[in-house]
């Protein structure tokens, strides 16, 4: 490359960028929208890339459906999910290229690690977000803008822990110890365990090690069952060695396992049952609708992530309209105020395709668990 | 301490064994570290898949996978490796590592991110004392066994393995002497690549799972074998290999140290490099100056 060339290249470089400053600045402000801006961070690639695509996918519906009936007294919604890969750094990233946008009101994150980096700056802004899927505790703890739709993990803990010490003699159990979700229904599920008296035996795994089950399934497979809180990926693989072990536990799980039935075969014959808030096979209106639209829109079923998107969105709709919210150049924080007292007010409750909801100011969803069994 | 689960190690050992067998082959010889070779095997497990799906032979399918994972070998060397021939290290390692995720986001185009699960490929088990064994298993360290051999008997015995072990020397005399050096490097991606397909149809025999970021976690694990071993020794990979596989079963089985399972196996790797920085069956080289 020679001299004149690079540095004509360097000047155009410059004329860009300017012309890139001038434009944010024009049309990144928060007059002159016209639409309402929904933003959201996800992990689209990467391991967990499925639950992020399923949960954006599920919204992209929602969006579609309620900008297809008119929107909000006319006004349309923009919504967009920014790639976060699951970490906090990329959330955070997200976040502020969002806000940077004009975002007005969000769906937060996908997973709890990155919500919670995310709930931390919305935290600063006063920003509205109703997390679809990330249900760590902290994610909501102590943020009267943070709130969920799905269950949080040491209801699921409980649950479970109930369940099985009322129907099992022998337990078993694994987690996750790199994944918040896991250990934080473990948690609970310890604690309640040992509140009732009752004794199991415990296998760990971590993200680097969450293909090879021989071990774990080895040591627990006498057990009468095994819980299994974490997701149907890894579910699918303990499954299928129980399958070539020979062990016959039955499997119960949280509602991550929700999906597990595309991940085994027919070799698998343990009975596998778990708590979930959403069932691709339910028969009520709103659910029947939105798998049908789904399948049709994606081509496969819909998971409990996309139903939790589809959800989310829903909600944030109903909340604004319920708050008779009207300014389309309405701030992240005004309409923050709006929502919450909206959502928390007593005559609110959702009717969605994972459950009857409603909220307090805590930010968790109260609805009631189904328990799915397999066939 | 239950056999199975030594058992269950040796077969997970097993398939580091041959992805190690690439790492080092290639390390040797082309003095690079490939990092896209766990990603190969990714190629190769989609291939396995997708043929069972079609054919439902797993021996088509393996014929399949060593064919598209060779050409993608020879491929990705031509078009990403080759040009840096002269470059830094650095450059050529970084490279490597841009591949990695490039094959990673290409597969997740053509399949999407979720999990597939692959059946047909469980061929059951049978006992011997109390030992449950699995017939996958088996095969898994009788073909590795048999790969390793033929390696080592190319490289010894044939006029191309020799030029091979003449590059890995020294290449610029090799050049002079009239080894086609660009050649010995392609067929060493070629043989690389092949052996990642077959590593790639016996880790879905145990693990009968695939996803775009398969490849990643056993490739640094049998980078971390091949090293334990000695980088550029074909015997040290397999051995290395079957070490840190048994070490990672054994450690999973043990309540709480199963929590540090992945940082007792590279723990291992910092301590053979402090005692014996060339690997357990590493050559020692003298450096001429």
């Amino acid at each position: 490359m020679n001299t004149t060339f690079k540095r004509g290249f360097a000047i155009l470089l410059a004329a860009l960028m300017l012309v890139g400053t001038v434009c944010l600045s024009a049309c990144g402000g928060k007059t002159g929208n016209d639409t309402y801006y929904i933003g959201a961070t996800g992990p689209l690639t990467g391991d967990a890339a499925d639950y992020g695509i399923a949960v954006n996918n599920g919204a992209m519906l929602a969006i579609e459906e309620i900008n297809a009936a008119g929107g909000l007294n006319g006004v349309l919604f923009h919504y967009e999910m920014k790639d976060d890969k699951a970490t906090a750094a990329d959330a955070t990233i997200g976040y502020n290229a969002l806000m940077d946008a004009g975002m007005q009101i969000s769906i937060g994150s996908v997973t709890s690690g990155s919500c919670e980096a995310f709930a931390a700056e919305a935290v600063k802004d006063n920003l509205f977000f109703m997390t679809p899927s990330a249900s760590a505790a902290n994610v909501i703890a102590d943020r009267a803008n943070a709130f969920r739709v799905c269950f949080g993990d040491p209801d699921q803990g409980i649950l479970a822990a109930q369940a099985l010490a009322a129907n099992y003699e022998k337990i078993g159990a694994i987690y996750d110890t790199s994944d918040p979700y896991s250990y934080g229904i473990y948690e609970a599920f310890e604690a309640e365990m040992s509140k009732l008296g009752k004794a199991y035996e415990v296998k760990t795994f971590d993200k680097d090690n969450n293909k090879d089950f021989s071990a774990q399934v080895e040591a627990l497979k006498e057990c009468e069952v095994i819980f299994l809180p974490f997701y149907y990926t890894e579910a699918g693989l303990v499954a299928k060695k129980c399958a070539e072990k020979g062990c016959t536990a039955d499997l119960y799980g949280c509602d991550g396992l929700d999906g597990i039935a595309g991940q085994i075969d027919e070799s698998v014959t343990n009975h596998i049952k778990y708590i979930t808030p959403f069932d691709v096979n339910a028969t009520d209106e709103k659910t029947a609708n939105f798998v049908k639209k789904y399948r049709e829109v994606y081509g496969k079923d819909p998971s409990q992530f996309a139903a939790d998107g589809y959800d989310a969105i829903y909600v944030i709709f109903e909340a604004m309209k319920a708050a008779g919210v009207d300014d389309v150049n309405i701030s992240a924080s005004d309409l923050c105020q709006k929502v919450v007292a909206a959502i928390t007010a007593e005559s609110f409750q959702y009717v969605g395709t994972t459950g009857t909801m409603t909220w307090d100011v805590s930010g968790a969803a109260t609805k009631v668990p189904v328990i799915v069994e397999l066939q | 301490m239950n056999l199975n689960i030594l058992f269950d190690g040796l077969s997970l050992g097993a398939i580091y064994a041959l992805i190690a067998l690439g790492y080092t082959m290639v390390y040797g010889i082309a003095k690079m570290l490939n990092f896209a070779h766990g990603d190969i095997i990714m190629v190769g497990a989609y291939t396995v898949l997708c043929m069972l799906n079609l054919m439902g032979s797993p021996i088509v399918a393996l014929v399949a996978a060593i064919v598209l994972c060779t050409a993608m070998g020879i491929l990705i060397e031509k078009i990403a490796y080759k040009p840096l021939r002269g470059a830094s290290p650095l450059a050529v390692l970084i490279t490597a590592i841009g591949v990695s995720y490039f094959l990673q986001g290409l597969a997740q185009l053509i399949f999407g991110s979720a999990s597939r699960q692959v059946s047909h490929l469980y061929l059951g088990t049978f006992k011997l004392g109390a030992m449950e064994i699995n017939v996958g298993t088996v095969v898994t360290l009788v073909v590795g066994g048999i790969l390793m051999v033929a390696l080592t008997l190319f490289v010894k015995k044939t006029r191309t393995g020799r030029a091979m072990l003449a590059v890995s020397e020294d290449r610029g005399a090799a050049q002079l002497m009239g080894v086609n050096v660009n050649r010995i490097i392609m067929i060493t991606f070629a043989i690389g690549s092949a052996l990642a397909a077959f590593a790639g149809l016996f880790y879905l025999m145990s693990i009968p799972s695939v996803n775009p970021t398969l490849g990643a976690m056993p490739g640094i694990k049998a980078f971390t074998a091949a090293v334990i071993g000695g980088i550029g020794s074909i015997p040290g990979a397999m051995l290395g290999g079957i070490l840190l596989g048994m070490v990672e079963n054994i450690c999973k089985s043990i309540p709480v140290v199963s929590d540090y399972t992945t940082a007792i196996e590279f723990g291992l790797l910092i301590v053979i490099l402090l005692v014996r920085p060339i690997g357990i069956l590493g050559k020692k080289r003298r450096e001429k100056v």
